[in-house]
């Protein structure tokens, strides 16, 4: 998981601060040069400017970070611990000496250094100095990756790796800057400032349009080479996340349409007829939102992206996709385990036992049960009426037992035997990931006790709710069940189910974001998001499988 | 489908312009919170038929103004999660995530000399694996124990040093191993690939004992 979240951020901080260079460059200067502006007889432009510059230094900031970090990760991955569970400094400095990851890291992470240090720089020709910097740490992002591990075609994977992380910059790179400028634009509404805006969105159209198919292409070209079979999507962790990640393009992909045919026009046509200033207002607004609507998408995008540099693809092995005893496994339903198996009998042994599975089956339908009540009293509550304010008192009760249950029970070291200690919790990635489940359910239940004093259309949880369930999906997509003790075959099996569980929380998760920003229908998003939560635990109460 | 939710959203240009003419701030009631959902709990309801549209448009918009105005909308968006302590919750999950180390991606086991679960009439001198990935060299490790002493504390490993890449194929691990006697032998290998991921695996093989 740290892998994804940190890919993720690494990603996102490189795409802001090469998005950001681009903007300046590809389409600010050629704006101030076409309409003869200055920066100082345009205030709009000088704050766009300033807004730039402070995000392409944060964002590279953000990612020298957690490159750094992801360097001492994984470090400590190597000897099979977490990050909280030791690393030696010596090592460390060894791996960033001799290996070419190690090196290829540290080589990124001064480049976005300098990149922070250098967008903050005043002037103008610091962004030229800034493109081709960022644009090194672009490439070095490229060479760490899937595309750079593999054996045979390893130079056009890597292109095609840069020429798809160059177009997500060129794309949400830019988005994201106009939408943190969002201010600013929404300032734009004097004659001078709209125009800069109407050239600046005219010009980055034709752009945007562009890397949306270079995006395409290079996507496609990457998942064939990855999935090599279209049963591979549906049948492996890498084609499941991969899933989410184009499902989450669809809200993008509207809302870019929307700005492209009405929002973009209305300003060119607000900008030649003179419009009053307070009647601009409005379109400005609401190209504002739709900017939130696709950059939130984005954002989203490019964190699924984090989680499947970390997912390895079944590639042409297909070991890593589901074998057919394993889909009908799971395309057969069946009720609740019920038979509590001693750990006892499993904890130690030198490969997972049928016991061991039978127990994490156990474990898995329960909480399934749990989620699915849950889902249902948002559900009820979201319906209204009498129901649901009994539903509203009621929920925060339902998911008590919750993580109760995943702290005590769903390693069996930790709940009866007791083997492991405080220490060993926090070195051992599998036990560390299903505690913080636990804390993360706790933190639902502390806030679902407080929740009456939100208002109505806020109820359940407010913005804490979305946040929470996206940033638990994301655990639950990138979360990983590699050990010695567990087979490839029976690894990819509970990694794909997991992936199933962190698709459904993550759309829910997403979709009441989108419900509470107003950026969707409310009266569908509603009933959907609950929905999908009680999908996720009835697939979890009548699929979870670990034997078959 | 997706005419109706463009057309509830944002409606023509033209109702776009036409509804911003309408909403005027000093007519607009105070609001607070999301969007439509404010117009909506200050009673604008959307009527049926044609006018629809830009009501619905108006009732959108009109909020949104006012309450852009009056202060940054991003800042009500974070209202509930910058309350401090789920802000400290949230970091601290967040951090420990970050410090967990578990990657789903690693370079996977293709075949391995002697192969899993093999019965051997002579003892192997060296493991040898070929994984789908290419691999650093200096962090790879494998260890050859006897599987009666899985539980032991200290189990004697037989591997001799330190596991090498092949530097003609890179996606070749191999390590020299010490004399084996007869018995069952688990093989435990942690290897790092060229994307900085670092997996484990195990396979078994048992050592016959020689006929006499």
């Amino acid at each position: 998981m740290e892998h994804s979240l940190l890919h993720a951020l690494q990603l996102a901080g490189t795409v802001v601060a090469l998005g950001g260079v681009l903007l300046m460059v590809v389409i600010f200067f050629p704006a101030e040069k076409a309409l003869e502006v200055t920066p100082k007889s345009t205030p709009f432009a000088q704050r766009l400017d300033s807004s730039v510059s402070r995000w392409v230094f944060l964002g590279a900031a953000l990612a020298a970070v957690a490159a750094v970090v992801n360097v001492f990760v994984d470090v400590a991955e190597i000897d099979g611990r977490t990050l909280f569970g030791g690393v030696n400094l010596g090592t460390v400095w060894r791996f960033a000496a001799t290996t070419t990851v190690g090196r290829l890291s540290i080589l990124r992470i001064a480049l976005l250094l300098l990149i922070a240090l250098v967008a903050r720089l005043p002037g103008r020709v610091k962004w030229y100095l800034v493109l081709a910097v960022a644009l090194a740490a672009a490439v070095c992002e490229s060479l760490v990756c899937h595309a750079a591990a593999q054996p045979a075609d390893r130079l056009s994977a890597i292109a095609l790796e840069l020429t798809h992380i160059a177009a997500a910059s060129f794309w949400l790179g830019i988005l994201v800057h106009l939408l943190l400028a969002r201010r600013v634009i929404e300032s734009a509404t004097d004659d001078r400032g709209s125009a800069f805006l109407g050239e600046i969105l005219r010009r980055f159209s034709p752009i945007a349009l562009g890397t949306v198919g270079l995006l395409a292409i290079t996507g496609l070209l990457l998942a064939t080479r990855y999935l090599r079979v279209p049963a591979a999507v549906a049948t492996s962790a890498y084609g499941l996340t991969l899933t989410v990640k184009l499902s989450l393009l669809l809200p993008l992909i509207y809302a870019g349409y929307v700005n492209y045919r009405v929002i973009r026009p209305a300003l060119q046509w607000a900008g030649q007829t003179g419009l009053e200033p307070s009647l601009r207002r409005p379109l400005l607004s609401k190209f504002g939102k739709t900017l939130e609507l696709e950059v939130t998408a984005g954002v989203l995008v490019l964190t699924v992206a984090g989680v499947l540099a970390s997912v390895s693809p079944p590639q042409n092995l297909g070991t890593l996709r589901l074998t057919p005893p394993q889909i009908r496994a799971l395309v057969s339903p069946h009720l609740p385990r019920t038979d509590v198996v001693d750990p006892a009998k499993f904890v130690g042994a030198e490969q997972r036992t049928l016991d061991d599975r039978r127990y994490a089956e156990f474990t898995h339908n329960w909480s399934g049960v749990m989620v699915a009540l849950l889902g249902c009293g948002w559900l009820v509550m979201s319906l209204g009426g009498r129901a649901g304010l009994r539903a509203e008192k009621a929920w925060p009760w339902l998911f008590v037992p919750l993580p109760i249950f995943i702290a005590v029970a769903a390693d069996p070291e930790v709940w009866i035997l007791r083997t492991f200690t405080l220490a060993q919790v926090l070195g051992d990635p599998q036990v560390l990931e299903h505690q913080l489940g636990a804390v993360l359910a706790f933190v639902l239940v502390g806030l679902g006790l407080r929740d009456r004093r939100r208002p109505g259309p806020e109820r359940p949880l407010g913005y804490a709710l979305p946040v929470l369930m996206i940033l638990g999906s994301l655990l639950l997509l990138g979360h990983a069940h590699s050990n010695f003790t567990a087979t490839q075959e029976l690894t990819n099996l509970i990694n794909v189910q997991h992936a199933i569980f962190g698709a459904f929380g993550l759309l829910a998760g997403t979709l009441r974001w989108f419900e509470l920003r107003g950026l969707f229908p409310d009266r569908a998003t509603r009933l959907i998001w609950p929905s999908l939560v009680i999908g996720l635990g009835l697939f979890m109460t009548f699929c979870y499988r670990e034997t078959y | 489908m997706f005419a109706r939710v463009f057309e509830h959203y944002f409606g023509t240009q033209e109702r776009c312009l036409e509804a911003a003419s309408r909403a005027q701030p000093t007519e607009a009631p105070e609001l607070s919170g999301p969007l439509f959902l404010d117009a909506r709990r200050n009673g604008v309801k959307a009527p049926k038929g044609r006018a629809r549209s830009s009501m619905v448009v108006l009732a959108h918009t009109a909020p949104f103004v006012l309450s852009s105005l009056t202060e940054n909308p991003m800042n009500k968006a974070f209202r509930f999660v910058s309350t401090r302590p789920l802000l400290g919750c949230v970091s601290f999950v967040f951090a420990m995530v970050l410090g967990t180390a578990s990657a789903l991606a690693h370079a996977q086991l293709i075949k391995c000399s002697p192969s899993d679960k093999a019965e051997l009439k002579e003892p192997p001198t060296r493991v040898e694996f070929w994984f789908n990935e290419l691999l650093e060299d200096g962090f790879n490790s494998v260890d050859v124990i006897l599987a009666t002493d899985l539980a032991a504390k200290h189990p004697t490993n037989f591997a001799k040093g330190q596991p090498k890449v092949d530097s003609a194929d890179r996606t070749h691990l191999k390590v020299g191993l010490s004399e084996l006697k007869p018995g069952r032998y688990i093989v435990r290998y942690r290897v790092l690939s060229r994307d900085g991921h670092s997996a484990p695996g195990q396979l078994t093989f048992r050592v016959l004992q020689a006929k006499p």
